[in-house]
């Protein structure tokens, strides 16, 4: 058993308190420019120093016993002059910008919303620590995320023992958050715990009524340390050796991050060995047929994937197209129930079956109709195809045990991230601005009209 | 209705010659009522004795036959030449600093010199003009009537101000021609570098003559109306000092009396009457002033 997670950090854990300069934006940042008229304050300072009064007198001895006065005593009034102006300036310009806050800021109104995977998988002093975080903000919640909302809206309190969470096993938490968002008002930030698993999300990520902060946390199952040892052998004739590259990069990243205890040989067709009944997967990447020992059933392999017949049906590049993130499709598009026991696990909009499974005694045979390299099918293109192929090659129930505590991975963590989610309402600091600008007039034109008359 | 003619009005006025008849003749009508006749050897007429003249003055052969008091009277002397010395150094140009179209010392200076002159011009005196200023000097030989004081009133037109009062000893030939009987004028701010002006001073005051130094100031130098940080430059080294106004003025103050007192010491010591003139004020005033006061002191 596995799991080998790509740890990644989705959001840190910050605690969104208070007034921080992050937290600052502009309503119209294309107002911004408007910053270019702190030259003028500035010029001003430069073309008006004031470095005393000239007056010309007859005889120069008659204040020669005055106190002279310092030029960094003209130039501190002068400074204080430009500094007002230009925060002036500014204040304007950042008006015009419409500086704003996050509406809600009040962290003290949280809601915390805690996926039952993360519930489960956390250690108690994780939840302890969760728990201890939000008990003394007044007025904030934590819920679990579960189906049965609104009517059991309960607050999620340390007590649930980790037995009560198994029926709740939700893996996709997108829907229900999505559903949440938009029934409630929320008042404050809500944070989402969750596993940075892949168990929890489903296949798409709607965009949600509201933003969040997202926690996600990786909790390292006991499968890390005992790794499923799977055995491979590629098979290739001589037109395959492309294809069979092709595999190998696949199948490499499937050992770095799913399966580390996959191993793999790529030998070609005429070193076929006759025994395969150790060999996990055979991959047989030929136009002939498959070997005569496999129909030997003592003799197979569990899993045979082959493109044995994909030189008959070639299938032009561009008609395989693939969802974008089509993992569980190729689950569900199971259609095809053939007497002979075959199904169609995916197959082209045209209804041209793509991928045909075939039961023959303890051997899965896979038929792919079609070629692994680029001039046949963009299948091996997709960044989600290492994912599909051992999606293929072992059972379900394998998977659901093997990879529950599968990381996202770095392309999923994109989609993410990559929300559009309807950001929070604004406070527009206008007001605020406003006053902090007639409070800097004032002095400004106190010193400015003394400067005037030379009053200082 | 003010008695004496604002100096910005006059200001305003570019005709030097009327504005010195119209100074001069606003108040002569008043103060010379009889400025041909006094004290000489050619006989012009008697006059009725009346409180306060001199006893001295009484023809007492005429009284003899007529049983009363006569006073002869004679045509005024006129060997006195008066002679206008003008400062025309840098530090002349100094002038109000609120008012931009207001005269400066020097212009006053000028102003000054041509009133006067016509007064002595209207008196038959001789008068000459000497203007200095670095090492060029401007020098009209006394003479009188009319068309002598048109000479003086276009040199006085030409004159410009600038660098430093000249040393003694580059204005020597010029000093020995004031020493001759006469009545100088210096008309001057009295600001020196050294000790120039006393040199002068002195040296012109040694001579037969009479010497009267008419010390030039404006009301800015008075009352010291600054505020704010003031660059102060001199207007002849070009130096400059920077001050705050409020904390220069106690300084200011002290340092002008101080001064004022030395000049006044100095010029007591050469026996030469200091007159000071505030530029800012009505000129036919101060002409009236110093008329009047010189009376006193003859009579």
């Amino acid at each position: 058993m596995t799991s080998l997670a790509v740890v990644r950090k989705f959001a840190t854990d910050m605690p969104f308190s208070g007034l921080s300069l992050s937290a600052l934006s502009f309503l119209q940042p294309a107002a911004l420019w408007a910053l270019a008229v702190l030259a003028i304050p500035v010029l001003i300072h430069l073309f008006n120093r004031s470095r005393g009064r000239l007056v010309k007198i007859g005889h120069i001895e008659l204040v020669r016993n005055a106190r002279k006065l310092k030029v960094t005593e003209l130039k501190l009034a002068d400074w204080l002059l430009l500094l007002l102006r230009v925060s002036l300036f500014a204040l304007a310009a950042l008006i015009l910008a419409g500086l704003a806050l996050p509406g809600l800021s009040s962290s003290n109104k949280a809601t915390v919303y805690v996926s039952p995977a993360w519930l489960a998988a956390a250690p108690p002093q994780a939840v302890a620590e969760l728990l201890q975080q939000y008990s003394d903000k007044k007025r904030s919640r934590i819920l679990l995320l579960r189906n049965d909302f609104p009517a059991l809206d309960e607050q999620l309190v340390g007590g649930i023992r980790k037995d009560d969470l198994q029926p709740l096993k939700i893996s996709n938490i997108w829907p229900l958050l999505a559903e949440r968002l938009s029934l409630e008002q929320h008042q404050g930030n809500v944070e989402v715990y969750a596993l940075d698993n892949l168990a929890q999300f489903g296949p798409s990520r709607p965009a949600l009524p509201r933003e969040v902060s997202w926690h996600l946390s990786h909790y390292a199952t006991s499968n890390a340390s005992n790794p499923m040892p799977v055995t491979a052998v590629v098979a290739y004739d001589s037109q395959h050796s492309a294809d069979a590259q092709v595999l190998g990069a696949a199948l490499d990243s499937l050992k770095a991050h799913r399966l580390s205890g996959l191993s793999w040989n790529l030998i070609e067709t005429q070193d076929l060995a006759a025994d395969y009944r150790d060999v996990d997967w055979l991959i047989l990447l030929s136009d002939s047929l498959a070997p005569a020992p496999l129909a030997d059933a003592t003799a197979a392999p569990k899993v045979v994937l082959t493109d044995a017949y994909g030189a008959a049906r070639r299938i032009a590049p561009a008609q395989l197209r693939l969802p974008f993130y089509p993992f569980s499709e190729f689950r569900v598009s199971r259609t095809g129930d053939s007497a002979d026991d075959q199904r169609t696990l995916l197959s082209l909009p045209d209804n041209e079956p793509l991928l045909q499974q075939t039961q023959s005694g303890a051997t899965r045979e896979i038929h792919f109709n079609s070629r692994f390299i680029p001039a046949w099918s963009s299948i091996a293109q997709q960044p989600e195809f290492p994912e599909l192929l051992l999606q293929l090659l072992i059972s379900d129930e394998q998977r659901e045990n093997a990879f529950a505590g599968a990381g996202v991975l770095p392309s999923q963590l994109e989609i993410m991230a990559n929300a559009s989610d309807t950001p929070l309402p604004r406070r527009s600091l206008q007001s605020l601005l406003a006053a902090l600008m007639v409070l800097l007039w004032l002095p400004e034109r106190w010193l400015s009209e003394r400067k005037r008359r030379a009053q200082f | 209705m003010e008695r004496f003619i604002d100096p910005r009005t006059l200001a305003r006025v570019k005709d030097m010659p009327l504005i010195a008849k119209t100074v001069a003749d606003g108040f002569l009508h008043g103060l010379q009522q009889s400025h041909q006749r006094g004290v000489g050897v050619e006989f012009s007429q008697y006059r009725q004795y009346e409180p306060g003249d001199p006893p001295s003055r009484i023809d007492w052969k005429l009284f003899a036959r007529s049983d009363r008091y006569f006073v002869r009277e004679a045509e005024r002397e006129s060997e006195i030449t008066m002679w206008f010395v003008i400062d025309a150094s840098a530090s002349m140009q100094q002038a109000t600093d609120a008012e931009p179209d207001a005269w400066s010392k020097f212009e006053y200076a000028r102003h000054l010199v041509a009133t006067l002159s016509y007064i002595a011009q209207k008196q038959g005196d001789n008068f000459g003009l000497l203007a200095l200023a670095g090492d060029h000097q401007i020098l009209l030989p006394p003479g009188n009537g009319e068309r002598h004081w048109h000479r003086l009133l276009k040199m006085l037109t030409g004159l410009e101000s600038g660098e430093v009062f000249p040393d003694a000893a580059i204005v020597k030939s010029a000093i020995s021609r004031l020493q001759k009987n006469s009545l100088v004028f210096i008309i001057s701010d009295f600001y020196q570098l050294s000790n120039e002006l006393d040199e002068f001073v002195n040296q012109v005051s040694a001579g037969h003559n009479e010497v009267v130094a008419m010390q030039l100031q404006c009301q800015d130098e008075l009352s010291f109306p600054f505020k704010g940080a003031i660059r102060f430059e001199d207007l002849e080294t070009g130096e400059q000092v920077l001050v705050s106004a409020s904390s220069a003025r106690d300084s200011w103050r002290k340092a002008l009396k101080k001064h004022q007192k030395k000049l006044l010491k100095f010029m007591h010591q050469q026996q030469v009457m200091l007159r000071s003139i505030n530029i800012n004020q009505p000129m036919d005033q101060a002409l009236h002033d110093f008329l009047s006061s010189r009376q006193k002191v003859r009579n």
